[in-house]
């Protein structure tokens, strides 16, 4: 039953559910207020306009085509660095995936942007003395007008998030003796990994790479560098009609973002009829008794592909790195030619108006965030009978996710400007909350679900109540989980655009803002410095709070294997 | 309840406009106390990062001299600062608005103007406004055909050129006639920024003047016209062009300083600027090739003015005349025009400076030029969205 029925019902006492209130009304609220309120002020003639945009129809096809390619690729290239590393320790993909997550959107496709431009970082390697080239050559690999180069590029940054889940929820599932039974029965390594481990996998991973796939269609930042621009991706169209000075511009810029919210929603269910017809398809095939495959073959190509995508990053952000520190650097030249000192940017140093700004947002919002996502995940605990998946928990909590932020941001915008009038720096915080709280529940929601709940009965049959149960006992054990999501709340907060630019009004400056506007606006070297500071501020946030459970576990070792 | 917050903000939508504009009843000097201690909200386009710098060293000097905070807030688009102040007007907050001074000219001018968002008339009751050259600039109290009736304060003065690489293309045409056929000589070589980008559409407003059989037409409303008989040969050079421009004309660069990019990586051969001094400025940067050359167009190239402006709810309207005022100063507009600062031309009467001002004028751009030939007016600023609207029917879609 989900939580609204139970609400109207009072099936529990209402005292019960008070502690998830803070949530529904923080997080899930605006998120569902967001499409009414769209519809009413855009209007039945700017929807109905919205289809005769130029270019509308191809616009639509590329934000399909590269959200969708992306995420499928994604999900491909993670299974294939999975496989390769299952039943291992695969250390390697461990410590090179959480960087790749923190890193922003807009500093990976500069950096690969510069890669595989005509004038770019490979061609220069080897040019002139390989390929004869003394000026760039005509072709172009990146801004093709299809989206395929930013799917390639989503694909990349959505890399990192799927696998890490994907990696956690393996570890919880316990599907490593799965793996070795299989082993042990004759299967061969990759068919074994895709016929046992990957059903278990689908189920857990179903719901983020829903996430990857709407964050695909609405993302502007990526979109705007790699994209094409005749006509761009939906989302980029929406945004340049939102800033259209005729109010009629601006109609009709909401109306498209609403179609963004159609399409994601069309989308997703076919993919959800897809994702069936496959079940029921791969049951069969996994359950014919052959030891191996021709798609485990091809699970071993994609890995091979996957350590090259895991490499091109790592290569795309080193660019990046000479980038900001290079004064002049032209074609052909593998390497800066004249070296930078420090420059405005760096003159400013750490502590600036941008470095505070992004501290305390994300400091406040992901503290915010963690706090509404656990007690909102006790009360589910406590009020969801045992068995039931509480798929609609988890809608409420992540509503945020499931809505375009180009239809979300919009729109609590309007509700403030029009009802709650509250100050930028106020209202940033709250949509830095709406999605710190939401990434928080999505990966804290396995680890204290699953947690065992002997651990609390010992506590109470002790005679020690129900908070201290919880207190000294529950949440010291899932420390590391909770600073593991304290942490995507952060990078998540430090890497947010649209939130802090159009509800902070323009007035608050952090260097993720700095690094889109720069990306965008065309100077590599002030892109590559601004998506530096955003890098370092991410990067020291999410091994900061991964770091304290050692801490604070260094004389606890049985714990600090605990969970996680 | 869902039902009532949408009633509610339906009503706040509808709420009539009531135009308020305060006269200036209070002296200078009361201003300049009123303003001491006030921070300002500066929403001016941040795309370019030496004026990014420049707008920080104006924060500074106003800071030190009046206690004036100011604080930069970077657009990407001039028109998200329309857009923000029609809505706080339509919500009907009519005090304490989030924009305090606006970077602006042409189409986003009248817009505002037309619509009652502005604060004023101030702009020409600040003493600085006493050294501009109104008469020899004329540009300065003529917006794009639009008078500015004291609602917006001169900054700079900009004309259209091209910034090219002098050792890969010596024979870039000033005929834009010939470009053309430069282009096919040159395939990949050149491009601009993707229209509505002002730099895209000042290049479509110089084509149209250049090429059209009616170019008197551009300087009434574009709905006067013929549109279709007066852009014909615009879009004829147009579908020649593309085939041969940086990749094919499928992808055109974002912004200014996205093509800049492309003339410094060596992919593009000239790009387009809207400041003479921009090119000098970049090769003293090293951002450019010393053989950079500034060159204009035959017949002449499109001039205009670039002004600040404060909106009708701005609660701290002192501090930004003082602001406004600063940039109009001969120490602010000598530094803008100079080569390492920002390379824009001054709005002053420059022999009403004194000798060594003078002096300083001419050696902060090494004594070159501010001017690419003959300027043409602005045409009027109905035509830039006409342009633009079918620019994009046939080339962005």
């Amino acid at each position: 039953m989900d939580p609204a029925v139970r609400l109207l019902t009072g099936f529990r006492p209402l005292s019960s559910v008070i502690p998830a209130v803070p949530l529904l009304g923080l997080v899930t609220l605006p998120a569902l207020l967001a499409v009414p309120l769209l519809l009413v002020l855009s209007g039945g003639a700017a929807l109905l306009e919205g289809f005769t945009v130029p270019g509308y129809w191809k616009s639509v096809a590329v934000a399909l085509i590269s959200a969708s390619l992306g995420t499928g690729l994604a999900i491909v290239l993670a299974l294939a660095l999975l496989a390769g590393v299952a039943g291992r320790r695969g250390r390697w993909l461990r410590l090179t995936m959480p960087p790749l997550l923190a890193t922003p959107h807009a500093a990976m496709a500069v950096g690969l942007a510069f890669l595989v431009a005509p004038s770019g970082w490979f061609l220069r390697l080897i040019s002139p003395w390989m390929t004869g080239f003394d000026r760039p050559p005509l072709f172009s690999l990146s801004q093709d007008p299809w989206g395929l180069s930013l799917a390639v590029g989503l694909a990349l940054k959505e890399l990192p998030f799927i696998v890490l889940l994907a990696v956690s929820a393996s570890r919880r599932e316990s599907l490593e003796p799965l793996l070795r039974a299989a082993l042990a029965l004759g299967y061969n390594h990759r068919t074994a990994f895709l016929k046992v481990v990957v059903p278990q996998l689908a189920r857990v991973m179903a719901l983020p790479v829903v996430i990857a796939f709407i964050y695909g269609m609405s993302a502007v930042d990526m979109a705007s560098v790699l994209g094409p621009t005749t006509p761009a991706p939906l989302s980029v169209l929406a945004l340049s009609k939102l800033s259209d000075p005729s109010p009629e511009g601006w109609r009709l810029g909401l109306a498209l973002s609403l179609h963004l919210a159609a399409y994601t929603a069309i989308a997703l269910l076919g993919f959800a009829a897809l994702a069936l017809g496959l079940q029921s398809a791969g049951r069969h095939w996994a359950s014919n008794g052959r030891r191996d495959s021709i798609a485990g073959l091809g699970l071993g190509i994609f890995g091979v592909l996957g350590r090259l995508a895991v490499l091109l990053t790592v290569v795309a952000l080193a660019g990046l790195v000479l980038w900001a520190f290079a004064q002049r650097w032209r074609f052909p030249a593998a390497w800066p030619q004249k070296w930078t000192g420090l420059d405005w940017v760096w003159a400013r140093g750490f502590w600036s108006v941008e470095s505070l700004n992004t501290l305390w947002l994300a400091l406040a919002s992901s503290l915010i965030g963690l706090g509404l996502a656990l007690m909102f995940l006790l009360t589910e605990r406590r009020v969801k009978p045992a068995g039931n998946h509480g798929f609609g928990w988890t809608v409420f909590a992540i509503a945020p996710l499931l809505i375009p932020q180009m239809t979300l941001i919009p729109a609590l915008l309007l509700i403030d400007l029009t009802v709650l009038q509250l100050s930028p720096w106020l209202l940033a915080l709250w949509g830095h909350v709406l999605f710190t709280a939401a990434y928080a529940y999505l990966s804290l929601r396995g680890p204290l679900l699953s947690l065992d709940p002997r651990y609390r009965q010992a506590a109470l049959a002790l005679g020690r109540p129900g908070w201290q149960a919880l207190l000294h006992v529950e949440l010291p054990i899932l420390l590391r989980p909770i600073m593991a999501s304290l942490a995507i709340a952060l990078s998540v907060s430090v890497a947010a655009y649209l939130p802090t630019l159009t509800l902070g009004q323009g007035r608050i400056e952090t260097f993720t803002i700095e690094a889109v506007s720069a990306a965008t606006g065309g100077s590599r070297r002030t892109a590559a410095q601004f998506a530096l500071a955003q890098a370092f501020w991410a990067l020291l946030f999410f091994f900061g709070a991964l770091a304290v459970p050692d801490v604070l576990y260094r004389n606890r070792r049985g714990l600090s294997n605990h969970a996680s | 309840m869902k039902l009532r917050l949408l009633h509610t903000i339906l009503a706040a939508l509808t709420v009539n406009c009531v135009t308020s504009i305060g006269a200036l009843a209070q002296s200078w000097e009361d201003t300049l106390a009123e303003a001491s201690g006030q921070t300002l909200f500066f929403n001016a386009w941040g795309g370019d990062e030496r004026i990014n710098a420049y707008i920080e060293w104006a924060g500074e000097r106003v800071q030190q001299d009046f206690g004036v905070t100011v604080r930069h807030v970077k657009l990407a688009d001039t028109a998200e600062a329309v857009n923000r102040v029609r809505l706080e007007k339509q919500a009907g907050k009519d005090e304490g608005g989030s924009i305090d001074l606006i970077w602006i000219n042409g189409e986003n001018f009248a817009t505002m103007k037309r619509e009652g968002l502005l604060f004023g008339p101030w702009a020409d009751q600040v003493p600085a406004f006493a050294g501009v050259d109104v008469v020899g600039k004329p540009t300065t109290v003529l917006d794009f055909q639009t008078p500015t009736d004291g609602l917006e304060a001169p900054w700079g003065m900009a004309q259209f050129n091209v910034i090219v690489d002098g050792a890969l293309a010596p024979d870039f045409p000033t005929d834009l006639r010939a470009l053309t056929d430069w282009a096919a000589r040159n395939p990949g070589r050149f491009t601009y920024p993707q229209p509505p980008n002002f730099l895209g559409t000042t290049f479509l407003k110089q084509v149209t003047l250049t090429l059209s059989n009616q170019p008197e037409a551009l300087y009434s409303d574009a709905a006067a016209s013929d549109f279709e008989a007066v852009t014909a040969p615009v879009w004829a050079f147009l579908d020649a062009l593309h085939p041969n421009l940086w990749q094919r004309g499928d992808n055109f660069p974002a912004s200014g300083p996205a093509a800049q990019q492309l003339l410094s990586d060596g992919e593009t051969a000239a790009t387009l600027s809207f400041f003479p001094l921009e090119g000098p400025a970049l090769v003293a940067a090293d951002t450019l090739d010393a053989a950079t050359v500034v060159q204009g167009f035959d017949g002449g190239s499109i001039g205009n003015t670039h002004f600040v402006a404060i909106p009708f709810n701005s609660s701290v309207s002192a501090a930004a005349q003082v602001f406004a005022n600063f940039l109009m100063t001969p120490e602010a507009q000598i530094r803008k025009q100079s080569l390492e600062a920002w390379g824009d031309a001054t709005v002053l009467d420059e022999s009403n400076l004194t000798a060594e001002q003078q002096n300083s004028l001419l050696e902060a751009t090494n004594g070159l030029s501010v001017s690419v030939g003959p300027v043409l007016p602005e045409p009027h600023p109905s035509w830039t969205d006409a342009l633009e609207v079918a620019w994009t029917q046939r080339y962005g879609s």
